[in-house]
């Protein structure tokens, strides 16, 4: 009911309204559990139960720090970055390494990678959607997180900056090292075969 | 409402978000001690630079025996060190603001050192660097080795403040307080401000020198020129 009423209020709309009154919060968590779930599935390797409870802390997180949200920033990238960080956290609790982990087929990522990053002659029929995975989880972990965001979240450059905290010259720095070194890997792949 | 959901709502329940104050706290706070460490460095770096221009290059072989003897023994390390420490300090707090993030660091260090070389140009041209002399024999040591360098009668460098001027010669209070007569009838000298000299010279007795050279302590600096007093 309250989703349908506040559908076309902006994230900052609601984040005013929240501080207001709490029951407006399912407004944000039901914009955001989705997309941060698959966010979080995408850059770690978590089983259900735990992307869950990161998932929680996210938006315990959010709604206690919901005053420092400042609005020069967009909503989706302060979420982000809180979402970022607790996978973060948890990597360093659970001693794990960040991994691609899952890229659907309906993300339509093989045609955003293939024409985004210039890579038509390097990512042929013959490379799919595993190996692309594969190869993904081979290169450069800073590398990784922007191409994430780029491709598969489909940020800008400046939410990408604002979600890592990067200026957004080394945004563009890391997505053109990550290409290259994503282009190199695809084509010793392919020799291999 | 998915059971999910239902957590999320539940755990915040009895929670409340953090009061905005505390934000802006922290935020100002940030700022502040970026700026005020920008400040002492910027203190730092005009004494540096008020030592380096007075530092006596010209007669370091004189000195020193030779000039990197002189750098090592004159060279106000300490204040280089403090500058580039204070530099650091600011430089992180400028990075851990709101959108410190947004700028390069090369951008942001390059800031933070033409701001501080800038200041520092500032503080030493209204006479902040003479400050530094101004302090004991025994602190001077650490902080401004050039003063301890000075008091080698026997070697022929003695400075002080000029208490009495005569047509033939001086009284001299040197940097340990001992009282001196100076001969400067065959001196050379140099218009000198009211603050000090350094003269060079030879030890005739216990309490008298005989001045070759008659040199102000410290160069002025831009806006100091009108502290310049000529001899009568």
């Amino acid at each position: 009911m309250i989703i349908k009423e506040f559908e076309n209020t902006s994230d900052e709309e609601v984040v005013k309204l929240v501080l207001n009154d709490q029951k407006y919060f399912i407004i944000l968590v039901k914009r955001y559990e989705t997309k941060l779930y698959r966010y979080i599935s995408r850059i770690s390797n978590f089983n259900d139960q735990e992307k869950e409870d990161i998932l929680q802390d996210v938006f315990v997180k959010v709604y206690v720090n919901l005053n420092s949200f400042n609005s020069d920033l967009k909503f989706s990238s302060w979420i982000y970055r809180i979402t970022r960080n607790e996978v973060i956290n948890n990597f360093r609790k659970f001693k794990r390494r960040p991994q691609i982990a899952r890229i659907d087929p309906e993300d339509d990522f093989m045609s955003r990678i293939r024409s985004g990053l210039d890579l038509e002659h390097e990512i042929n029929n013959k490379v799919d959607l595993d190996n692309i995975k594969q190869i993904l989880n081979e290169i450069n972990d800073k590398y990784k997180e922007v191409l994430v965001l780029k491709f598969l979240e489909e940020k800008d450059y400046r939410e990408i900056s604002d979600i890592l905290k990067i200026p957004m010259g080394t945004v563009a720095t890391y997505i053109n090292r990550g290409k290259k070194e994503l282009k190199q890997k695809i084509k010793k792949y392919d020799k291999s075969r | 409402m998915t059971n999910l959901d239902k957590q999320i709502l539940d755990q915040i329940k009895d929670l409340k978000p953090i009061a905005k104050w505390k934000f802006l706290f922290k935020n100002y706070l940030i700022w502040s001690l970026g700026i005020l460490f920008l400040i002492f460095s910027s203190f730092a770096c005009a004494l540096l630079l008020y030592l380096v221009i007075n530092n006596d290059w010209e007669h370091s072989k004189l000195i020193a025996g030779s000039f990197w003897d002189y750098w090592i023994a004159s060279f106000p390390h300490i204040w280089f060190v403090f500058t580039v420490v204070f530099l650091i300090i600011s430089y992180q707090n400028f990075k851990h603001t709101e959108k410190g993030y947004r700028i390069r660091h090369r951008k942001l260090i390059t800031i933070n050192i033409l701001t501080i070389l800038f200041l520092a140009f500032v503080f030493c041209s209204f006479g902040l660097g003479n400050a530094i002399d101004a302090i004991d024999l025994e602190q001077s040591k650490i902080f401004n080795q050039r003063k301890v360098l000075w008091i080698n009668p026997d070697k022929g460098f003695l400075a002080g403040e000029v208490i009495e001027k005569n047509e033939d010669s001086l009284k001299l209070i040197d940097f340990e307080g001992k009282l001196w007569t100076i001969d400067v009838i065959e001196a050379n000298i140099t218009p000198y401000t009211e603050e000090g000299v350094k003269i060079l010279g030879n030890q005739v007795s216990e309490d008298t020198f005989k001045a070759k050279e008659v040199l102000p302590w410290s160069r002025i600096f831009l806006f100091e020129k009108d502290f310049l007093k000529e001899l009568p």
